[in-house]
């Protein structure tokens, strides 16, 4: 049984529908290894244990009985502390919502479970999900698993770590721009920023309206496909959800990248960036190369306006969507998060207005190298996980803080509200996880998915375990 | 604040923004808050050099936004009697609220 941690969802679905073993089995082996690993780490804020345990034997009873519910039958989960969990604590990461206790399940979490996923806990998250480092002043920052005094990454930075150690092997979080893909990568697993508008966000908590994504993270790819297959559904509670599309992700999974076109861009990628991460990454591309895409350079000078939209956009709707809370109780909050939002009350209608406008121009011109190209491939972060305290790196000869440096290949996807994946290709001599990130045009999500699949079938890195160790 | 140049606000700039947006500050971080807004500020600036002279107006920042609302369905409405039991004051078939306008 000590190979369930290292399972990924699909076999212990497998194992659990042909009776192998029972997800109470399944469930147990989880607990017992967050039970004896959690202290370390710091990936739950809620343990939901018991709970659990009941949702689990509910699923053996169902199963006996000849009756499953869907492809996450009996399968752990975890959920970023930012969606709404009936009658569970959702915290939001906040010190002010330590109380609140939502009555109905997200959109996601009610499809989740419909298809018999059973929550282990509620995962930690920045406060707001408003940074990308995982930094949480009220509930601590979760340690990176692989090495414990490095960041996890954020802003889904529990569901990042949780799946890294071995305390569910699935599980939600979110993505504003790269709180899905940057822990990703920093903790070693896999993670699909869908397209815009696919997941439903009702009962997730706001950061910016028009960039705010749902998503699954998981071992393996072909876990995401499942898992997306479960959460892309037409939702009339949010207005920005798409009508169903009827795709099944799993589909073209294994129809391998001969024939694709991977385009690389030639500009802002590849500096400032980590010489190891460029290394990793230039080499997963390659591997993609022999296995039959063809690899081009493309050019796409509107990248380097990712920065600008991105924060203005960003901080101006965390501060409409937030702005009673900052003003009442500013205090109360993480105060660098705090800065955060009220820089946002300093952005003018009309400057917002026009970078809504630059950003249109941007998704444009990516859309453009998509009529060229299958695939975008780049590095999802552009250093390994960095100490916990570090706030300025250095890159090559650029000096650039964290927090720009996670986010500042990531968001190029949200500000295009096209499809993107983080999934490990290398470690650094350090032993710390390396990502690789593929995109592709809007509602291609399953081609995204069919590159990394061909990848992960091909290579070893998104089979790893750390060692978890409380001193390094 | 329109100096390309800018390396902080001055604090009365600070201020009067903020009190905007009804935010209240210490002397220490309005200081702070000076030197990291005009942090903003210059980026927003490089902002406005972006040409979206050609981009295709939208009257929402996202296409083909639907609405969540209901059907608007006719039904019976509540009586003026009835709304006026809410009003705090009332001046026969009115509301009746504080100016808002100077008379002059």
């Amino acid at each position: 049984m000590n190979s369930i941690i290292k399972a990924s969802s699909s076999e212990i679905a497998n194992g659990i529908l042909k009776k192998t073993f029972s997800s109470e089995e399944v469930v147990r082996e989880y607990i017992a290894q967050a039970d004896e690993y959690e202290p370390y780490i710091g990936a739950f804020i809620t343990r939901t244990t018991e709970q659990a345990l009941e949702e689990a034997r509910k699923a053996d009873s169902l199963l006996a009985s000849g009756k499953s519910l869907g492809p996450l039958h009996g399968v752990p989960f975890g959920i970023k502390d930012i969606f709404w969990e009936k009658n569970s604590v959702t915290t939001s990461g906040s010190a002010l919502d330590a109380a609140f206790v939502p009555k109905e399940d997200a959109t996601s979490v009610r499809l989740i479970k419909q298809s018999g996923g059973v929550v282990l806990g509620k995962t930690n998250t920045v406060e707001l999900a408003f940074d990308p480092t995982g930094r949480n002043a009220t509930y601590g920052m979760p340690n990176n698993p692989w090495k414990i005094d490095r960041m996890p990454g954020g802003s889904s930075s529990g569901t990042g770590a949780g799946i890294a150690a071995g305390f569910f092997p699935m599980g939600l979080g979110s993505d504003t721009g790269g709180s899905i893909r940057i822990p990703s990568s920093l903790c070693g697993i896999s993670g699909i920023k869908p397209t815009f508008g696919l997941i439903s966000r009702y009962g997730i908590t706001p950061l910016s309206h028009s960039l705010d994504t749902a998503g699954p993270m998981a071992r393996t790819v072909e876990d995401l496909a499942i898992c997306l297959n479960v959460l892309a559904q037409h939702d009339p509670k949010d207005p920005f959800s798409k009508p169903h599309t009827n795709v099944d992700y799993t589909s073209s999974l294994n129809d391998g990248v001969k024939g694709f076109k991977i385009g690389v861009p030639k500009e802002y990628v590849w500096d400032p960036i980590d010489a190891e991460t460029a290394s990793f990454v230039s080499a997963a591309i390659k591997i993609l190369e022999d296995l039959g895409a063809e690899i081009v350079e493309v050019s796409i000078p509107e990248l380097d306006w990712t920065p600008l939209i991105a924060v203005t956009i960003t901080t101006a709707e965390a501060a409409m969507a937030h702005r009673n809370r900052v003003i009442e109780h500013g205090s109360e909050m993480d105060q660098s998060v705090r800065r955060r939002f009220e820089s946002g009350m300093f952005i003018s209608a009309t400057t917002y207005a026009h970078a809504q406008r630059a950003r249109l121009k941007y998704a444009s011109a990516l859309a453009k190298i998509y009529e060229k190209v299958d695939i975008l491939a780049m590095p999802t972060v552009a250093t390994p996980a960095p100490i916990q305290q570090t706030e300025v790196l250095t890159l090559g000869n650029s000096n650039i803080a964290v927090r720009d440096a996670f986010l500042r290949l990531t968001r190029i996807f949200n500000l295009s509200r096209t499809p993107a994946i983080s999934i490990p290709c290398g470690f650094s001599a350090e032993g710390l996880p390396i990502g690789l990130m593929l995109g592709s045009a809007a509602f291609e999500d399953s081609k995204a998915l069919q590159a990394g699949q061909a990848y992960q079938n091909v290579t070893t890195w998104h089979q790893q375990m750390p060692k978890i160790k409380q001193a390094q | 604040m329109s100096n390309n140049e800018v390396n902080h606000l001055s604090i009365e700039e600070v201020v009067n923004v903020a009190r905007l947006c009804h935010l209240e500050f210490s002397d220490e971080e309005l200081e702070k808050l000076s030197i990291e807004m005009a942090s903003l500020i210059k980026e927003v600036e490089v902002l406005q050099e972006i040409d979206t002279s050609n981009t295709v107006p939208s009257a929402h920042a996202i296409p083909s936004v639907h609405t969540v609302m209901r059907e608007d369905i006719p039904k019976e409405s509540l009586s003026q009697e009835a709304v006026l039991q809410n009003a705090p004051q009332r001046d026969g078939d009115f509301f009746r609220v504080a100016p808002v306008m100077d008379k002059s």
